[in-house]
């Protein structure tokens, strides 16, 4: 029988076929490999497992526009696109300062704004370039460098610096004017005041005041077509072109002004319902109730000593009507 | 209540008039300003007492009348006054009209050989363009005078081994200008 020695000190004694331990070799290379094998699917497994994990940073893009073509005192816009992962926030202490960021080229304006739905930070950074060259010359933004922090890291991402080609303007060789001085562009002549807001304000106004004045003239009885706004006003010039001495008519007058806004025959037994659909008239109700009275007493009644404070009664009450008629009361 | 009503109405009407009224009058101040500025681009001054509840255009416009007839102080002293109001295109003409008065005084004293005095106009005027630029960036004539007062008076940085690009350094470390004319084409 073949004994197998081992090779630590270990005094195991391997038999062929069967061990001293009660294994034979057989199950003790299986176990082996079976272990190689198991290490090995951990070592994927979490190497497998470090790449699945998302980067802090999973998406960063610089939107620049065209690199050729500016002149001086162009404006150049650039757009940071960044997308990261929730538990990582951003520094904005690491954008660039607005203002000069060196001898030719101002930052003038730095915005940071997060996407509501897709949760992206957007920074737009807006230079002006203050370069005159002689020929068409390459310049370049300056990169940065962003700053993130995730639990207590810090995470950077560095934004490349831009190459563009900034054109002169003007000729290089001297040019003069006709008097004989360096030729510049002329002072800005500003533009003529505009007076059209200030048209339309008048446009405005009288418009209004022209519907305001057509509701005060319907009120106060201008229009024909609306005989109801006129009917004490009829009353009161017919009641001004008599006498105390034609109380019966002038009562009659008042009647009829009556008789009409009512659209029918109004006695005193009836003002109840008259105030109802009339209710402007009811401040005149003690007045009104004379008025009745009154003409009772001297339409039926037969009463002829009317004294000349009953004609100036009725007059006032013709008056009273009018001024509730037009809204005054 | 009704009385209450009836006296709003009369009031509307009233304040209607008014409002009127008073626009007519704005109009007629602007028709007079606007005669004022006519004046002015005829080369004919108005009296400085008019200019006191004028509109800013109106001193803008005496400006570039008293810098055509060389009175370069006292344009500076109207622009002065107005460099800061009335909208950004107002805001931004004035800058660059202001800008002119100092090139071309800058441009008198090269002529004249001070170069010495031409240097702070120049750098003023360059500053009062660059404003204009700021509150314009499309304003083209900003831009070709500004051009030209910098081929008047260049801008050269520092001469450093340690830095690579010089068109980066910093304005604060500009340690020379030099005045003059570029002459041509090499």
């Amino acid at each position: 029988m073949k004994r197998w020695i081992p090779l630590n000190s270990h005094h195991h004694e391997f038999v062929e076929g069967r061990s001293t331990l009660g294994f034979d070799k057989c199950s003790l290379k299986g176990a082996i490999i079976i272990w190689v094998v198991m290490l090995c699917l951990s070592c994927g497994l979490l190497s497998g497992c470090s790449a699945l994990l998302p980067s802090p940073i999973s998406r960063f893009e610089l939107q620049t526009p065209r690199p050729f073509g500016y002149v001086i005192g162009d404006e150049i816009q650039h757009r940071l696109v960044i997308e990261t992962r929730q538990d990582v926030t951003f520094n904005p202490d690491s954008l660039p300062k607005q203002g000069a960021l060196n001898r030719w080229l101002n930052l003038n304006q730095v915005s940071v704004a997060t996407d509501t739905d897709s949760g992206e930070l957007v920074v737009d950074l807006k230079y002006q370039a203050f370069y005159a060259p002689n020929e068409v010359k390459m310049l370049s933004v300056p990169g940065f460098t962003l700053r993130f922090n995730q639990s207590g890291k810090t995470i950077e991402q560095a934004v490349p610096e831009w190459h563009f080609t900034l054109s002169p303007i003007k000729e290089l060789a001297v040019r003069k004017d006709e008097d004989g001085l360096n030729y510049m562009r002329p002072d800005a002549v500003p533009q003529p005041l505009s007076d059209s807001q200030q048209w339309l304000a008048v446009y405005a106004s009288l418009s209004l005041g022209l519907m305001t004045s057509v509701y005060l003239a319907y009120l106060y009885g201008f229009f024909p077509v609306w005989p109801k706004q006129r009917i004490f006003k009829r009353a009161l010039r017919e009641l001004s072109s008599k006498s105390q001495a034609d109380m019966p008519r002038g009562l009659a007058v008042v009647h009829h002004a009556f008789n009409v806004l009512n659209d029918q025959p109004l006695f005193k037994h009836r003002l109840a319902g008259f105030y109802q659909t009339h209710a402007e008239y009811q401040s005149a109700a003690e007045q009104i109730d004379w008025f009745f009275n009154f003409s009772n007493a001297v339409l039926f009644a037969g009463k002829q000593d009317f004294a000349a404070d009953d004609w100036q009664k009725l007059q006032d009450l013709c008056r009273v009507c009018r001024d509730i008629e037009c809204g005054k009361r | 209540m009704r009385a209450l009503k009836h006296r709003m109405i009369w009031g509307l009407l009233l304040t209607c008039l008014l409002a009127a009224c008073m626009q007519l009058w704005q109009i007629q101040r602007i028709h007079r300003e606007n005669q004022w500025m006519i004046e002015l681009a005829k080369g004919h001054d108005i009296g400085i007492e008019q200019l006191a509840n004028a509109a800013p255009q109106i001193r803008l416009a005496r400006a570039v009348y008293l810098r055509q007839k060389q009175r370069y102080n006292e344009a500076l002293d109207t622009l002065s006054v107005i460099v800061g109001q009335g909208d950004s295109t107002l805001q931004a003409q004035s800058r660059y009209n202001l800008g002119n008065v100092y090139l071309n005084q800058a441009m008198t004293e090269v002529d004249a050989g001070r170069i010495n005095q031409a240097m702070p106009l120049l750098t003023l005027a360059k500053q009062a363009y660059r404003q204009a630029l700021a509150l314009d960036s499309g304003y083209w004539d900003a831009k070709y005078n500004l051009e030209l007062a910098m081929r008047l008076l260049p801008e050269f940085d520092r001469i450093s081994q340690t830095e690579a690009d010089d068109d980066a350094a910093k304005p604060s470390q500009l340690w020379t200008t030099l005045p003059g004319f570029p002459r041509g084409l090499p």
